[in-house]
């Protein structure tokens, strides 16, 4: 696990918030303020408006009217962008400006089922490469500190690696305790598959202890959690016992497909805390970001020790 | 805070629409069972379900009520804390000896300023349980936001900072005892503000106040039927989850409006506030450089 690697260049970490002015995005405010405190240089907020339903100058007005405290952060960016399509006009922003969090709250709930509803959120996963930070219009928890609890989900996919990394490295940035997650699938022909590599069952203990050799290597303080399922049913009941704060998952297990629509699994509304869902193989960005400011992160602490030793002693 | 006429039905319905739900089916088996005679027992004598109907719509007003006056008491606050500031920036500029504004403000009067700017910050912050410190960035020099990050109160500490520039004032001269009185009165005031919406935050409407009421609109709502059927037959549904909106939303209404800080639509505009007096003082300071005022998003201000 790379960490506190200072050979790499310091980076300053470009937040984007991605916001159609919904109830979530203002519930996401104290989370975008905690990473603006911790790591991010700039943020940019992002509305794109249907020329054909919406006036440009409503439009501009209700995007210098949202999160307006953000003017003092300093290096915060207010972009109007227009087209039917808010997926597509993104991912077209984000391939000419590259950010490293794209930070996309979910819809607020209608109350009705949407069968064709086209979820803004799957769609900028499949048509960006760039790690998505959401959470649902229900979550609660959002507070003015770091999380103490980072969480990540392997699972049998080649994906959970980046995710894995990335939660590593802001547990360790942060002093916060890593929750490995890991769902034991049915009995399937995967359990079978993965016996043959074990030498045993692939039962919850098991599982166990193979992500217990991952925690001697990771020199975190860290706790395992396993249970049998799938993710769909059994990952939310997993956070919430948890109490995770904050829960890196790989985006192949989040994407789905209602009809022929793309969509995203409901346990991450259902978790109850932010989710960061990372591509596999193109999160590269973040993940130096967090090993780069690591150790100075580490020299801030130090010092901010010494002068609570020191009054303590007055 | 809501400013538009009219409440969009997005933000309505997904808070009852399962109640209201189950309630039409409910009062639709109830018609069907009566209507088609395959039980008479269903239908109730509408006497004893009327008036509790009447003493529930009291019950519900006095929770609504208590609600709001929370939802008052707040954004009365805020209003006090827009004066204060004023009062506070008035006082640090014509109280101090030095030069005037607009061509010669010293250095001292402008971070007495700037602290009281980013004083309401964090109380805003602290209120919605924010990081104030990306904000404060701009406002304080950063050997003060080094202290700041230390504290468990930053409002609380801003205002230690300005008290301590007082003091400085007073003892250089520049400010006489009489005046240093009042500008701590000033900053006495500030800090009841912030106890009285600390109170607000911390101290939720008693739950007996939000927990029978909910209870007593389920037991009304599933008696409406029984009381109707007898009258309106295959009506009963329609009339029965029509009453039972009404019910189910005044005490939504008054679920909604209780937490006045707590970062949703039904907050005091702590925002816009903020912005109000951040114009007015740097105003105050001569600065020409201002940030634009705070306009509605869909129809709220935050």
């Amino acid at each position: 696990m790379p960490t506190g690697v200072s050979s790499l260049p310091q980076r300053e970490m470009k937040l984007l918030l991605s916001t159609r002015f919904s109830e979530s995005c203002f519930n996401a405010i104290p989370a975008i303020a905690q990473w603006m405190d911790d790591i991010a240089s700039s943020l940019t907020i992002v509305h794109v408006y249907n020329p054909k339903k919406t006036h440009r100058s409503d439009a501009l007005a209700q995007l210098s009217g949202f999160f307006a405290e953000a003017d003092h952060y300093g290096g915060t960016r207010r972009v109007l962008l227009s087209g039917e399509d808010p997926a597509k006009a993104m991912a077209a922003y984000l391939a000419e400006e590259a950010h490293d969090l794209l930070v996309c709250p979910a819809t607020d709930q209608v109350g009705l089922p949407r069968p064709f509803h086209r979820s803004t959120r799957a769609r900028l996963m499949q048509l960006t490469s760039t790690p998505l930070w959401t959470i649902s219009a229900s979550a609660d928890g959002l507070r003015a500190r770091p999380p103490q609890r980072v969480a990540c989900v392997i699972s049998r996919r080649s994906d959970s690696r980046r995710p894995l990394e990335l939660a590593a490295q802001y547990a360790q940035f942060h002093g916060a305790c890593l929750q490995l997650m890991y769902l034991v699938p049915e009995v399937d022909d995967g359990t079978i598959r993965n016996s043959l590599s074990f030498n045993e069952p692939l039962s919850e203990r098991t599982a166990a202890r193979e992500l217990g050799k991952l925690v001697d290597a990771l020199s975190l303080t860290c706790e395992i959690y396993t249970a049998r399922g799938v993710c769909s049913r059994s990952l939310a009941d997993m956070v919430s016992r948890a109490r995770t704060e904050l829960l890196f998952i790989g985006k192949n297990e989040v994407l789905r497909r209602k009809l022929w629509l793309p969509d995203v699994a409901s346990f991450t509304d259902s978790a109850g805390c932010p989710v960061v869902c990372v591509d596999h193989d193109r999160s590269a960005p973040l993940s130096r970001l967090f090993s780069a400011r690591v150790s100075e992160r580490a020299v801030v602490r130090r010092a901010a020790n010494t002068v609570s030793t020191e009054s303590s002693m007055i | 805070m809501i400013v538009r006429d009219h409440l969009p039905w997005d933000r309505v319905w997904p808070r009852i629409w399962r109640r209201l739900v189950l309630l039409f089916l409910f009062d639709l088996t109830v018609s069907v069972l009566y209507t088609f005679g395959l039980t008479k027992l269903v239908a109730l004598p509408s006497l004893p379900v009327l008036p509790m109907g009447s003493v529930l719509s009291i019950f519900l007003a006095f929770r609504t009520n208590s609600a709001y006056g929370r939802w008052w008491e707040a954004r009365q606050l805020w209003g006090q804390l827009v004066n204060s500031s004023r009062s506070l920036a008035r006082q640090a500029i014509t109280f101090i000896q030095g030069g005037m504004p607009p061509s010669d403000v010293t250095e001292e009067k402008r971070r007495i300023v700037h602290l009281q700017i980013a004083f309401v910050c964090a109380l805003r912050c602290h209120l919605r349980r924010q990081n104030p410190f990306p904000e404060l960035r701009n406002l304080v020099d950063a050997e003060t936001l080094a202290h700041l990050r230390t504290q468990r109160n930053v409002p609380a500490a801003i205002l230690i900072e300005i008290g301590t520039l007082l003091r400085a004032a007073f003892h250089a001269g520049r400010l006489d005892s009489f005046r240093w009185v009042a500008t701590d009165q000033t900053l006495t005031e500030l800090s009841n503000v912030m106890g009285a919406c600390e109170r607000i935050k911390n101290t939720p409407l008693p739950r007996q106040y939000d927990y029978f009421p909910r209870i007593l609109v389920h037991v009304y709502c599933v008696l409406l039927p029984f009381g109707l059927v007898d009258g309106l037959q295959l009506l009963t549904p329609l009339v029965s989850t029509l009453v039972s909106f009404m019910f189910v939303a005044l005490e939504e209404v008054g679920r909604e409006i209780e937490n006045p800080f707590e970062n949703t639509v039904h907050d005091t505009p702590m925002t816009s506030l903020s912005r109000t007096i951040e114009v007015n003082l740097r105003q105050h300071l001569g600065e020409t450089k201002l940030p634009a005022d705070i306009q509605p998003v869909n129809g709220f201000v935050y």
